[in-house]
């Protein structure tokens, strides 16, 4: 009970703090009155809405708890949402639109890479600040100015997933299978994943790539139960992750399997219930803890109707509160060429929501760069984290 | 054969499986309409979705719920066609493709309102663990399942398109349309069972998967697609063909995905469709069509 409240006294503060209500004005603020525009692009109605919509429903929640409360000191933020489709031109032309018409301080949103790779140049010659759920690491380094993600790296997963397999297998050289999602972002973490065995002499026994439309994995499953590992790393989304791990267990093979951040609380821990499948989380995966910034991210979801634990919904969360920061940074009003100088600046504690800090600097646009695993434990018959802020890496280090 | 190939071999027959029967509602609706239904992913959505409700939410038994789905897949693909198809008849080929491209649209956003974000997985109806096996190649009951589903729902609809008054009535539209009304066949009756058809296939084909995997709209609207290679290498009119051409690009992809590695799966199926095609531009069981320049 005295940890709640000390939680709530915290998230008050937070809450006071990061979105600053009315009247706590920060130094640049020009004081109320005035609305902040900003935008949001991502699939709400192709093949990936399912996951467009959770992360919409997240940044939406941040945005209007944010509002009802007075706004960023005294301003309140109006958010135009667009929907791409998961199409590259669409995304484009919603990009423009927003950056031109709306006059948008920054855009969040981008569920593919793709759409974000197009957006980026826009973000570039319009000069305004977009943060993408994914990019490609040709985005980021070397930094791109407007290009900014809130998450780690797909490819910095490499590093918290090697860290876990060193805590799960006790042998030294363990047999390590390594099975992709063939995204481009994934390759990079199988590049990573391949740079980590090698450092630390482990015997990398299969290696296995998945397309991005198959619907069947019983090839890449046979051939890594053949190879025996000890551990399984890897990307595979919900849907493959629970066939393949369930493919797995079929054959009596108990092997942990320890995959990225695509996988999720509800598609993937808990619809498998398996112990030894891990999935890796920069953010929190079902809002539950004490943490401040936990108790105000229930607050804003409880408010918006939204369950914590839908896929995505916390990663707009993340990229709505880094959007806030920095727009409470620079003051009202803020263009977009201010709004990017504060971001490089941003250093915002999450209060135990996400892996450590949103931090970026003018070389580094990654906004967390650490990550937990959970895993389902039986004997509390819940989700816990089996480690919790491994440092993010792509192996590129050792 | 090791024990390895033999476990991808019958993932491939279960993957051809899951092909056929979504292959059969494209070839249906394309022999009785001539529109070829590039909704067949998201209906399995739909199908899915309506299964999930009924199973997990409304408590009725897989086989009961399946049936229902099916059944009100059925109803669903007849109302298609009564609210929109019927008043395309005439409609260039191409405007068709289109409509049912925003039928697809339509049809994923439903689902999106009316279940929300996210994937959903079922709980295990039906053991992954070995039910019969033929050397080093097992079967579980989800495998032999989705196996008899196919062979079941192709072989029914072949038999009934080719020995009963519907199927014959049916065919007799699909041929000669004008003809078959001036017989007094209900054109228009036959296109929506057409409809209530494919939609009840695809409702089929979305259930197997879902059992077998989640009910996922990226995968299920993947899968809808590469159904299509499948007709073409079976023949696009041939619902025994369905049965072959979903078997051979499955074994292609699994194959490719065996001995290459995953990247080289759809690359080495669609190869496979390009040199069919080349050789046999009806597929292995289209029927020959003569055109008169």
């Amino acid at each position: 009970m005295f940890r709640s409240r000390i939680a709530l006294l915290g998230a008050g503060v937070l809450l006071a703090s990061s979105l600053a209500a009315c009247g706590s004005s920060g130094g640049s603020s020009g004081g109320s009155g005035g609305t902040y525009s900003i935008g949001f692009n991502s699939d709400l109605s192709g093949p990936y809405s399912l996951n467009g919509v959770g992360q919409r429903d997240g940044f939406k929640a941040y945005f209007d708890y944010a509002n009802a409360h007075g706004g960023i000191d005294g301003h309140k933020v109006s958010v135009t949402y667009l929907d791409d489709a998961s199409d590259v031109t669409r995304a484009t032309a919603n990009t423009t639109q927003l950056m031109t018409a709306k006059k948008v301080s920054a855009i969040g949103g981008y569920i593919l890479s793709n759409a974000c790779g197009a957006a980026a140049v826009l973000a570039q010659k319009n000069k305004v600040p977009i943060n993408c759920s994914a990019v490609s690491d040709d985005l980021m380094n070397p930094v791109q100015p407007y290009v900014y993600t809130a998450r780690m790296l797909q490819s910095n997963e490499a590093a918290p997933e090697a860290q876990l397999a060193k805590q799960l297998v006790k042998s030294s050289t363990p047999r390590v299978a390594i099975i992709i999602f063939a995204s481009a972002a994934s390759v990079a973490l199988q590049q990573g994943l391949q740079a980590i065995a090698k450092t630390n002499g482990w015997n990398v026994v299969a290696n296995e790539q998945v397309p991005l439309d198959t619907t069947d994995v019983s090839s890449q499953t046979a051939k890594i139960i053949a190879a025996k590992p000890d551990v399984i790393l890897g990307s595979l989304y919900d849907p493959l992750a629970v066939s393949f791990v369930k493919g797995l267990r079929a054959k009596q093979v108990q092997t942990p399997f320890v995959d990225y951040d695509g996988a999720t609380y509800k598609g993937g821990i808990l619809a498998l219930k398996d112990p030894a499948f891990y999935a890796l989380s920069s953010t929190s995966v079902d809002g539950t803890g004490d943490g401040a910034g936990l108790v105000q991210y229930r607050a804003a979801l409880k408010a918006a109707g939204v369950d914590a634990t839908t896929p995505f919904v916390s990663t707009g969360y993340l990229q709505a509160w880094s959007i806030a920061a920095g727009l409470k940074s620079c003051g009202y009003p803020c263009d977009g060429t201010k709004l990017q100088a504060a971001l490089d600046k941003q250093n915002v504690d999450t209060g135990g929501f996400a892996a450590g800090p949103i931090t970026y600097t003018p070389d580094r646009h990654e906004g967390l760069q650490a990550a937990n695993l959970y895993h389902w434990d039986p004997s509390t018959n819940s989700v816990k984290a089996a480690l919790e802020n491994a440092p993010g890496g792509d192996g590129s280090n050792g | 054969m090791s024990n390895e190939l033999a476990q991808a071999l019958v993932g491939a027959l279960v993957l051809g499986s899951l092909y056929s029967v979504v292959g059969i509602g494209f070839v249906i609706l394309y022999k009785a309409t001539r529109v070829l239904n590039f909704a067949q992913g998201s209906l399995m959505l739909l199908g899915g979705f309506i299964f999930y409700t009924l199973n997990q939410d409304a408590g009725l038994s897989w086989p009961l719920a399946m049936v229902a789905s099916a059944l009100a897949m059925g109803v669903l693909g007849g109302a298609m066609y009564v609210l929109f198809f019927r008043r395309l008849v005439g409609a260039a080929e191409f405007t068709l493709v289109i409509a049912t491209l925003g039928l697809s649209v339509l049809l994923l956003t439903v689902c999106l309102v009316v279940w929300g974000p996210g994937t959903r997985t079922l709980p295990d109806q039906l053991s992954r663990k070995s039910l019969i096996s033929f050397g080093n190649l097992d079967f579980s009951s989800i495998d032999v399942f989705s196996i008899v589903l196919s062979v079941v729902v192709v072989v029914a609809l072949d038999l009934a398109l080719r020995h009963t008054r519907l199927g014959i009535k049916m065919r007799a539209v699909a041929d000669q349309p004008l003809l078959a009304s001036q017989l007094k066949v209900n054109v228009n009756r036959m296109s929506a069972i057409a409809w209530a058809i494919a939609a009840g296939c695809a409702g089929l084909a979305g259930i197997a998967y879902a059992m077998r995997l989640s009910i996922d709209p990226a995968g299920m609207t993947a899968l809808g697609l590469l159904a299509f290679p499948a007709i073409l290498l079976g023949g696009l009119d041939s619902v025994r063909g369905v049965l072959a051409g979903g078997f051979v690009l499955a074994l292609a992809q699994s194959g490719a995905a065996f001995y290459l590695g995953g990247e080289w799966s759809n690359v080495t199926a669609y190869a496979v469709m390009l040199a069919v095609l080349l050789v046999r531009p009806r597929g292995f069981f289209g029927s020959r069509l003569a055109v008169r320049l």
